[in-house]
C-alpha cells in the first residue's frame, strides 16, 4: 500500500498572521521532503497540519485521496508519525519503555504487546541505543533524548514520517546518521519523509525536494533543485546567502555581517 | 518491559499479602482481646461479644480501610497523570476542600453519621462540578490552541479552589462549638472508627480498576505529552475526561467513607513507580492493592497502639510512610 500526502492550495494561519497563503505538495512515497524558513515561518505548524493535528486554516491536506481530517486518531496513527519538537518527561521512564508505547496504534484493544519486540529492537541497535534500553529517559541527555523519540518514531513503522527539527541537540555523527536512516527508509522501503531542520546544507544534501517559506504569506515548493537556491534562501530568511561549489557538490554560506 | 504474566504474578503476591495483613488486622485488638481468642471468635459462630467484635466491628473495618486505601492511591495516580505532574494528589484539583465543607457543615448542623457522609459526597461532587466547569477548555479541546505541554492552569485552577474551601473550612473551625471540634478534627486527619458499611469503598474500587485497566496502553502515552499520545492515536480529552471522572469517584468515595485521608494518595503511586516501573497497565492496579495495604496497616496501628484512646488514621500513617518513602527515595540515588 503506499500513500501519498498531499496539501491542496493550503493556507496556514497562527493568532490571526497569515503564515502561508497557499501551498501545494504532493509528498509520494520515497520522497524526502526538507521544510525551510527563518524563526517563526510557520515551519512547525506545516508540520502539524500535515500530521492532522490541526485544522487547515483554508485548503485541505488529503492521505491517500482521503481528507486527513476524516480519519479517526488511532486509523492516522498507523499510517503517518508524527516527533514533536519536544517530550518533556515529567515522571521516569525506561528507555525500552518509551520506545515500545509507539507500538499502541497497530496492537489489538486488549494486547499487552510484549510479543512484538523486535520493531523496537530493530530502532534501538539503528540509533546505537542498545546499551541504554534500561536506562531511565529523566536521566540521558538532551542529544540521547532525541535519539530515543526517534526511534520511537521507527518503532510506530509507519508510511509517512514528520519530523519536526529531527536534528535538535544531536552531535555531528549522529545528525548524520538520522538523516541517512531517513533517506535509507525513503528509498529501500518506499517510506516518504518531511522535515523540518535549519541547516540549509545538510537539507540540501539529504532530500528530493524541499518546501521553502518566508513567513509571510510565500511558499516554495518542488524538487529542492528548483527550491533551494541561493536567490530564493537570501530573499526567504532576509540574509545575503550564496552557493559555492566544493568538490563538485554544491554549498550554502551565509554572508559576514558588516561591523557597525 | 514488564510482560502480563510478570504483572499478572506481582499482582497475585500482592493480593496474598493483602490477606494476611487484613487477617493480621481482624485478629489484632486492644490489651483485652488476645490473637487466639480473635482466632477463636473469627472461626466459630458462636455469638460471643468477641464475635460480634471481629465479625461486626473489625471485619467492616478493616475491609472498608483497604478500600479507602485503593481508591486514594488509584485516584492519585491518576491524578499525577491528568496534570502531569509528579507532586499531585487525590485532593490536589479541591476535591478534599469540597467535601470538607460539606462535612463539618453538616457536623455543624448537629447531623448524625449519614448526614455528615452525605454532606461529604455533595461537597465533593460540587467541587468536582466546578473544577470541570472552570476548567472545561483545558480537559475538552481537542486541538491545544497553542503548543503548550502542561496542565498550569488546570492545577491553578484545583489549588485556588482549595485555598477558598480550606478557608471556609477554617472560620467553620473557629466558630464551631467546642464539643463539635474533636469530631471535626478528626474527619479532617481521616478517622475509620465511625464505618458502617465496609463494603462500598471495596465495590467502588473493583469497578475503577476494571474500568482504569483498559486505558493503561493509552495513559502511558498521555504521560509523556499531549501532542505525542495523540499522535500516536490517544483522543486526549476523552481519556482525560475519562480519568478526571474516576478520578473524583474515586476520591469522593473514600473521603465520604473516612474522611480526608492524606499521604497515601500521593506516596504510594510514587513507592510503586520506583519498585514496579511506571507501566500504568502493571501500575493501577498494584496501586489498588499498595494503597490498600498501607491504610489496612495503619489503621490496625492506630487502634491498638494507645488503646483505648484511637489516633487518627492519616497521622500514624504519615508517621511511619514519611521515614520509608524517604529511604526508598534515598536509596535508589
Amino acid at each position: 500500500m503506499s500513500l501519498e500526502l498531499a496539501a491542496e492550495s493550503l493556507a496556514l494561519s497562527m493568532r490571526g498572521r497569515r503564515l502561508v497563503d497557499a501551498l501545494d505538495m504532493r509528498v509520494a512515497p520515497g520522497d524526502v521532503w526538507c521544510v525551510l524558513g527563518p524563526n517563526g515561518a510557520g515551519k512547525s505548524t506545516l508540520l502539524r497540519t500535515l500530521a492532522g493535528l490541526r485544522p487547515a486554516d483554508g485548503g485541505r491536506v488529503t492521505l491517500g485521496d482521503r481528507d486527513i481530517a476524516s480519519y479517526r486518531p488511532i486509523e492516522l496513527a498507523r499510517r503517518r508519525g508524527f516527533l514533536p519538537q519536544t517530550i518533556v518527561d515529567a515522571f521516569s521512564l525506561s528507555v525500552l519503555d518509551a520506545v515500545m508505547s509507539a507500538r499502541h496504534p497497530s496492537l489489538p484493544f486488549w494486547a499487552w504487546g510484549e510479543d512484538q519486540p523486535a520493531p523496537a529492537q530493530r530502532a534501538l541497535r539503528t540509533f546505537e541505543l542498545e546499551t541504554l534500553a534500561e536506562r531511565d529517559v529523566t536521566t540521558l541527555s538532551g542529544g540521547e533524548r532525541q535519539r530515543v523519540n526517534i526511534a520511537t518514531l521507527f518503532t510506530q513503522d509507519v508510511e509517512v514520517m514528520l519530523l519536526d527539527e529531527p536534528l535538535a541537540s544531536l552531535d555531528l555523527h549522529h545528525q548524520m546518521k538520522a538523516l541517512h536512516e531517513l533517506m535509507r527508509a525513503a528509498s529501500q522501503e518506499g517510506k516518504s519523509v518531511v522535515y523540518t531542520v535549519h541547516d540549509i546544507n545538510l537539507a540540501f544534501q539529504h532530500a528530493t525536494h524541499a518546501v521553502l517559506l518566508d513567513g509571510r504569506g510565500g511558499a516554495l515548493a518542488g524538487p529542492k533543485d528548483a527550491v533551494i537556491t541561493s536567490d530564493h534562501l537570501s530573499a526567504a530568511f532576509h540574509h545575503p546567502i550564496h552557493g559555492v561549489t566544493l568538490g563538485g557538490e554544491l554549498f550554502f554560506r551565509a554572508e559576514r555581517l558588516a561591523e557597525p | 518491559m514488564t510482560t502480563f504474566a510478570s504483572a499478572l504474578r506481582l499482582w497475585l503476591v500482592m493480593l496474598f499479602i493483602a490477606a494476611i495483613v487484613v487477617l493480621g488486622s481482624l485478629l489484632l485488638g486492644g490489651a483485652d482481646s488476645s490473637v487466639a481468642a480473635s482466632w477463636q471468635a473469627l472461626r466459630s459462630a458462636d455469638p460471643t461479644p468477641m464475635h460480634t467484635i471481629v465479625w461486626e466491628l473489625r471485619l467492616p473495618r478493616s475491609i472498608a480501610a483497604f478500600g479507602v486505601g485503593g481508591l486514594l492511591a488509584i485516584s492519585g495516580c491518576l491524578m499525577q497523570i491528568l496534570v502531569r505532574n509528579p507532586l499531585a494528589d487525590p485532593y490536589t484539583l479541591g476535591l478534599s476542600g469540597g467535601a470538607a465543607v460539606g462535612a463539618l457543615g453538616a457536623m455543624l448542623a448537629g447531623a448524625g453519621a449519614l448526614a455528615t457522609a452525605a454532606g461529604a459526597a455533595s461537597g465533593a461532587l460540587l467541587a468536582c462540578i466546578a473544577v470541570f466547569v472552570l476548567a472545561h477548555r483545558d480537559l475538552l479541546a481537542r486541538a491545544r490552541a497553542a503548543q503548550r505541554e502542561d496542565s498550569t492552569d488546570l492545577i491553578l485552577i484545583g489549588v485556588m479552589l482549595a485555598a477558598g474551601l480550606g478557608a471556609i473550612v477554617s472560620m467553620m473551625l473557629v466558630l464551631a462549638p467546642d464539643r463539635n471540634l474533636r469530631g471535626m478534627l478528626f474527619w479532617m486527619m481521616g478517622d475509620l472508627s465511625g464505618v458502617a458499611h465496609g463494603a462500598w469503598p471495596v465495590i467502588t474500587l473493583l469497578v475503577c480498576v476494571v474500568l482504569a485497566a483498559p486505558l493503561g496502553r493509552q495513559l502511558n502515552l498521555l504521560m509523556r505529552g499531549e501532542e505525542s499520545a495523540s499522535a500516536l492515536g490517544v483522543r486526549p480529552n476523552v481519556v482525560k475526561s475519562a480519568i478526571f471522572a474516576l478520578a473524583s469517584v474515586a476520591t469522593a468515595v473514600a473521603v465520604t467513607t473516612a474522611g480526608t485521608v492524606g499521604f497515601v494518595g500521593l506516596v504510594v503511586p510514587h513507592a510503586l513507580r520506583r519498585v514496579v516501573g511506571n507501566d500504568q497497565r502493571v501500575l493501577l492496579p498494584a496501586c489498588a492493592i499498595g494503597g490498600g495495604i498501607v491504610v489496612t496497616i495503619a489503621d490496625t496501628i492506630s487502634r491498638i497502639v494507645v488503646d483505648p484512646i484511637q489516633l487518627p488514621v492519616g497521622a500514624v500513617m504519615a508517621i511511619i510512610g514519611v521515614p520509608a518513602f524517604m529511604v526508598l527515595l534515598v536509596r535508589r540515588r
